[in-house]
């Protein structure tokens, strides 16, 4: 639905208005906001609890299973910045969540998952944002969708070549990425193929982006922007003919569907193209290598382009990122490793506000050179800018110390640090946290900890801390302070 | 407990090569009747294991590494009989009257194989004891079972394939 008004206003007006609603949404942890905390939380509680479909049954009749995740999630985090609409020095919260779900399958052809999602937030007392310190959140419907195995179905009609395929047609509310997932990593309402066929292998989706109308005291979140209604489509291409490395290409288009206010006066169209490879550095045939054992690479190019409309005005996007990365992994006991990152993603010099998609205000005339995706890149806990007008360098290495306990138990403890150094490619615009207000490219450093504990089959405990210090170059006095991020979620598997 | 390394070792391998032999049989016609042939290499021939093959091949197991009786006649003795030895070794739970050609289904398995290998499971069996989904949960956490639905009917291969795997767990606790 877009915002209609009866006085006639002009683009600048506009631009002020919209700023207004920008400045008065604060950075909140709230779920699910789409704020960086919050996807981070999620991106890493997603694989522990995804569905499992590896050993389909021959059998023709319907196979039901069903279960719960139940979450406890504690978070305390320092809040505080003069930029902020609604500073605290600190804030804690809990939320209780329940994710039941049931997997369905009649042989091998069919399969369908389902999993609901609603959760109970409580801040701390004198800790909420507005006047409900406590609210539910949901009920959702976190993930829904049918599965069709095409090869399954073409071996059964006896088809020439189909022992080669593997194919699987997917309708329903998914996660699906493309590459590392930095353009798109998202649960959408998607139909999708993916498939494998000899050396290649590839995905192809439609999809719509579920509109939670995420809002904060009237107005739209910039936060949310990935939760707006809009429409993907998509398709990736890998090559896996090479023993020790796989190199894959995707093209993405996104068109701004949303219902906000100011939609369609702000409405952010864009397309991507990504090639990236992944794999060992060893070369050679398979006893008879050279290079570098246990040392693993990453690396992905990605250039945007597309439409920004600014108001009366319609920008075209020009915009790209890269991310790269070495993790080197040794075999002896507690499996220690270690990694170096790097990423970067353009801005644009002339854009005011939030580099976020219609949250902002592009240059009048000139190209918006900030890349905006619609995936996700951890780019520290507390920080955690997004991957727009924003270069870093991220230093990891993590263990398990109890790996030959005696205990299953203490098998299961992994523990990491990573240390991030932050600069922003357009030092004059704003990047996702208000506060950093100033005009300097340096934007300052973070250290995380974390400890995974897989304490038994229906029991994981994730802890993370991070701190981070901003650069007064960047901060203003009063957002410049160093801010603590910690959190404890404990999942039982029901 | 014995320790018998060379028996779970002949276990292991007898297990590995039925599951060989049987992946190159689906190309090649049937030479001999499954009765000419070992026990192992029918089992593993069979895309559908019955509740009896897994009693079978268990208490088969149980034998080799002396917690039965090794003169005990495991193939020759009756169903109840051996639902009754097994029971008797905690394995099985007293709850269960299964057919014995009824299949065997993934948590059944799970249940029998974490007995055997004496796993206690996750935080709902310390309150609730032992039961088949969080036993096929804690199988697959440990990477003993394949993932796929609990009520699945597992095939002979994987049947052995399991068998084989708690095998070499009890082997790799022995030599520590």
């Amino acid at each position: 639905m877009s915002f209609r008004c009866s006085v006639p206003l002009t683009p600048t007006a506009f631009a002020g208005l919209l700023l207004l609603a920008v400045l008065t949404v604060p950075a909140q942890a709230q779920a699910p906001d789409g704020s960086g905390q919050q996807r981070f939380l999620e991106n890493q509680l997603r694989p522990l609890i995804a569905p499992e479909f590896q050993t389909p049954p021959v059998e023709d009749r319907l196979l039901i299973d069903s279960g719960a995740v139940l979450r406890s999630l504690t978070a305390w985090y320092e809040d505080h910045g003069t930029a902020l609409p609604l500073p605290q020095e600190s804030r804690g919260l809990h939320i209780a969540e329940i994710r039941p779900w049931a997997s369905l399958s009649y042989g091998e052809l069919h399969r369908g998952f389902v999993r609901g999602q609603l959760g109970y937030l409580t801040f701390n007392n004198g800790d909420q944002y507005g006047p409900r310190d406590r609210d539910t959140q949901g009920p959702y419907v976190d993930l829904a969708y049918y599965e069709f195995d095409i090869d399954a179905a073409l071996r059964r009609a006896d088809v020439v070549g189909a022992e080669d395929l593997s194919a699987d047609v997917s309708i329903g509310r998914q996660f699906l990425y493309l590459g590392r997932g930095i353009t798109f990593g998202l649960t959408t309402d998607a139909l999708s193929l993916d498939w494998a066929h000899g050396d290649w292998a590839g995905l192809a989706f439609g999809s719509q982006s579920v509109d939670r109308n995420i809002s904060f005291n009237g107005l739209p979140s910039p936060l949310a922007y990935q939760l707006d209604r809009r429409q993907f489509y998509g398709g990736q291409i890998e090559y896996q003919g090479w023993d020790r490395r796989e190199l894959y290409s995707y093209v993405m288009g996104q068109w701004d569907n949303s219902s906000r206010k100011f939609a369609q006066e702000t409405a952010y169209d864009s397309i991507y193209w990504g090639i990236g490879t992944t794999g060992e550095i060893l070369f050679g045939e398979p006893g008879e290598e050279m290079g570098i054992p246990n040392l693993r690479y990453h690396s992905e190019f990605v250039i945007q382009r597309g439409a920004h409309q600014n108001f009366s005005t319609r920008d075209d996007i020009r915009a790209w990122a890269v991310d790269a990365g070495m993790d080197y992994f040794w075999t002896t006991p507690m499996k220690p490793r270690v990694g170096v990152g790097y990423a970067r993603a353009s801005g644009d010099k002339t854009r005011s506000g939030s580099p976020l998609p219609n949250s902002g205000i592009n240059g009048f005339q000139t190209t918006d050179d900030s890349f905006i995706g619609f995936g996700y890149l951890n780019t520290g806990v507390s920080f955690q800018p997004s991957l727009s007008n924003l270069e870093f360098i991220r230093i990891s290495a993590a263990l398990r110390p109890f790996e030959d306990s005696e205990s299953q138990s203490y098998q299961g403890i992994e523990v990491g640090t990573s240390s991030y150094l932050y600069w922003r490619p357009a030092p004059t615009s704003g990047i996702s946290d208000m506060r950093a207000n100033r005009n300097d490219d340096y934007l300052g450093h973070e250290w995380d900890l974390y400890v995974n504990w897989r304490m038994s089959s229906d029991l994981f405990l994730l802890a993370n801390y991070g701190v981070f210090f901003p650069h007064e170059g960047s901060f203003s006095p009063g957002n410049d302070r160093s801010r603590q991020f910690f959190t404890v979620n404990l999942n039982w598997l029901l | 407990m014995t320790k018998r390394p060379n028996s779970l070792m002949a276990i292991t391998a007898g297990g590995l090569l039925a599951v060989t032999l049987a992946a190159g049989a689906q190309d090649e016609p049937r030479s001999e009747p499954d009765t000419q042939l070992p026990i192992s290499v029918s089992i593993a021939r069979k895309p559908r294991a019955t509740v009896d093959d897994g009693y079978r091949l268990v208490a088969r197991m149980a034998r080799a590494h002396g917690r039965i009786d090794a003169r005990t006649d495991v193939d020759g003795m009756s169903f109840s009989n051996l639902r009754a030895l097994l029971l008797d070794e905690g394995l099985v739970s007293d709850s269960w009257t299964f057919d014995p050609a009824a299949g065997l289904e993934r948590d059944l398995l799970a249940y029998i194989s974490a007995s055997y290998l004496d796993i206690k499971p996750g935080l709902l069996t310390s309150i609730f004891g032992m039961t088949r989904r969080y036993a096929y949960r804690e199988m697959q956490h440990r990477g003993l079972m394949v993932q796929g639905q609990p009520r699945q009917i597992v095939s002979g291969s994987e049947l052995l394939s399991v068998l084989t795997r708690i095998a070499t767990e009890i082997d790799r606790r022995e030599s520590q």
